[in-house]
């Protein structure tokens, strides 16, 4: 039986509900008791839904199927102290990601470093490329270092007994050789392994760097009757005994242009490539740090360039 | 407000007692609203926690209607989840409800089980916040201006609201008569 059925409007469902809540003002309550009086189906409705609310009111409790306590080992610590590790936790979270943003812009400068150098080695040529006080042997090593195709082009005639490879020299000795017009030009070396610069002392450097050449160029030497200098040079250049190359080397003769220009013979220039090495040995001392600071981007790059060789780039070789 | 003040600082048995104290009203409220034993101890078991979380945002008033309002809430989220992902009935059988009452006859307590069950009925069929407000006033006695600060409607809504679900419920409870004790049905001359 609805409020239609008792003839009702909404607004005294509102009444009636507020009556038994004993909800009204005391004039509305004495207007609807006169009403309630006078009209049986009002007095009706309200007799219904007083009983709805006492069933309502009968509803049965029910009993919590456990305790909801909360476990002391994990809720032991105060709200305010579950508060502040979860700041805590957000504050590492923002400064661990702009961390990890500031290293992903470094690397970037680094990769596009890269190949800025590259391209400038590409058009400047070969030496442009060698770290400074950096001292290389010949070898073929996983690190390498490869010289530009102009350099390689330009030295596609065969190497003469003592060629100086122009990775060791500094750019002012290579340009003062290359006005020298006794001296033969610069080969480009194919490839190069860049020793630590804690190596730089030990005596079998030197003589990987300056021994071969030496050999390679005894029967050129004997064909153009060496000077009596060679003998001595050679025996610095390769020690016997294991002793300090550098050391041994440091009683040579300096590098004088004007005797090169003059000598323009092959031990002239195994002269000046074992002045030219000892000397490496005693100056690269100040120039280590140019190789400590170089080595890891070179090497880096040369990571990064063989990853992308692997991957089919088409980035320009350095 | 010194359980309450203890649990603030850290002290988690202050706040177990607090709990013990009430998880009997929140329980049923969350049972009311949701109809099922399951759900509405999850509901309990959530409110409680986020009580803990929050208990620095409770500074004044009724700590009962505070309570109730996070039920609510939980209540209303369950509900929401049921409706993003309506779940298919595996027959499986819900938590044994059992009464809070003293040792009764086996006929009461079936009685009782009758009851409850229709009136459980009526109230599944009414909307959201007309259950609320019912439940609230009707079953576990709050006054207007309470079921007002748990709501946070105005006081003229939750009369409104209040008026509308007891209207239907009669109107259930009268068609649902044969389900009703006989000392609960509508007929019956006034006692």
């Amino acid at each position: 039986m609805s409020l239609r059925m008792f003839g009702l409007l909404p607004t005294d469902a509102d009444l009636l509900s507020a009556y038994l809540d004993n909800a009204l003002p005391a004039s509305e309550r004495a207007a609807l008791e006169r009403r309630l009086t006078a009209d049986p189906n009002l007095r009706t409705a309200l007799d219904e839904l007083q009983r709805t609310l006492v069933i309502l009111r009968a509803a049965p409790q029910l009993a919590p199927p456990r305790d909801f306590t909360l476990d002391p080992a994990r809720y032991g610590r105060s709200p305010a102290t579950l508060r502040a590790s979860r700041t805590n936790a957000r504050v590492w979270l923002r400064w661990s990601a702009a961390i990890a943003a500031i290293a992903l812009i470094a690397l970037v400068g680094v990769i596009v470093r890269g190949i800025n150098n590259s391209r400038q080695s590409t058009s400047s040529g070969a030496i442009a490329i060698v770290p400074t006080g950096m001292l290389l042997t010949s070898s073929t090593t996983p690190l390498t270092i490869s010289t530009n195709s102009l350099a390689a082009k330009r030295t596609e005639s065969p190497t003469l007994p003592g060629v100086i490879p122009s990775t060791v020299m500094s750019p002012t000795l290579v340009q003062k050789l290359a006005a020298s017009p006794a001296l033969p030009v610069a080969p480009a070396v194919s490839t190069f392994r860049a020793l630590p610069a804690t190596q730089n002392t030990q005596p079998n450097v030197l003589q990987a760097t300056v021994a071969p050449l030496i050999d390679a160029q005894s029967t050129s030497a004997q064909a153009t009757k060496a000077p009596p200098t060679q003998a001595p040079l050679a025996a610095a250049a390769a020690p016997p005994d294991g002793q300090s190359a550098a050391a041994q080397s440091a009683g040579a003769q300096p590098f004088a242009p004007a005797t090169m220009s003059s000598a323009a013979t092959p031990p002239a220039a195994r002269l000046y490539a074992a002045t030219l090495s000892a000397t490496a040995n005693t100056a690269d001392s100040a120039n280590n740090n140019a190789v400590a600071i170089d080595s890891p981007l070179q090497a880096l790059w040369s990571l990064i360039r063989r990853l992308l060789n692997l991957l089919g780039s088409g980035l320009p070789s350095g | 407000m010194a359980l309450i003040q203890q649990a603030r600082q850290g002290r988690i048995e202050a706040f177990n007692t607090l709990v013990l104290a009430h998880q009997a009203r929140v329980y049923n409220l969350a049972y009311r609203l949701l109809g099922e034993p399951d759900p509405a101890a999850d509901a309990t078991q959530e409110t409680f926690i986020a009580a803990y979380n929050n208990l620095h945002q409770f500074h004044e008033g009724s700590f009962v209607a505070w309570l109730m309002r996070i039920a609510t809430n939980a209540c209303y989220d369950e509900l929401r989840r049921r409706q993003r992902r309506p779940t298919l009935s595996l027959d499986q059988p819900d938590t044994e409800i059992q009464w809070i009452s003293p040792a009764e006859s086996p006929e009461n307590a079936a009685q009782r089980a009758e009851l409850s069950r229709a009136i459980q009925a009526c109230l599944d069929a009414l909307p959201i916040d007309q259950r609320t407000a019912a439940v609230l006033c009707d079953v576990q006695g709050h006054d207007y201006q309470e079921i007002a600060t748990i709501t946070g409607a105005s006081l003229g809504t939750v009369k409104s609201r209040i008026s509308r679900a007891r209207e239907r419920l009669r109107a259930c409870l009268r068609s649902a008569e044969e389900l009703l004790p006989d000392a609960y049905r509508l007929n019956q001359k006034k006692p």
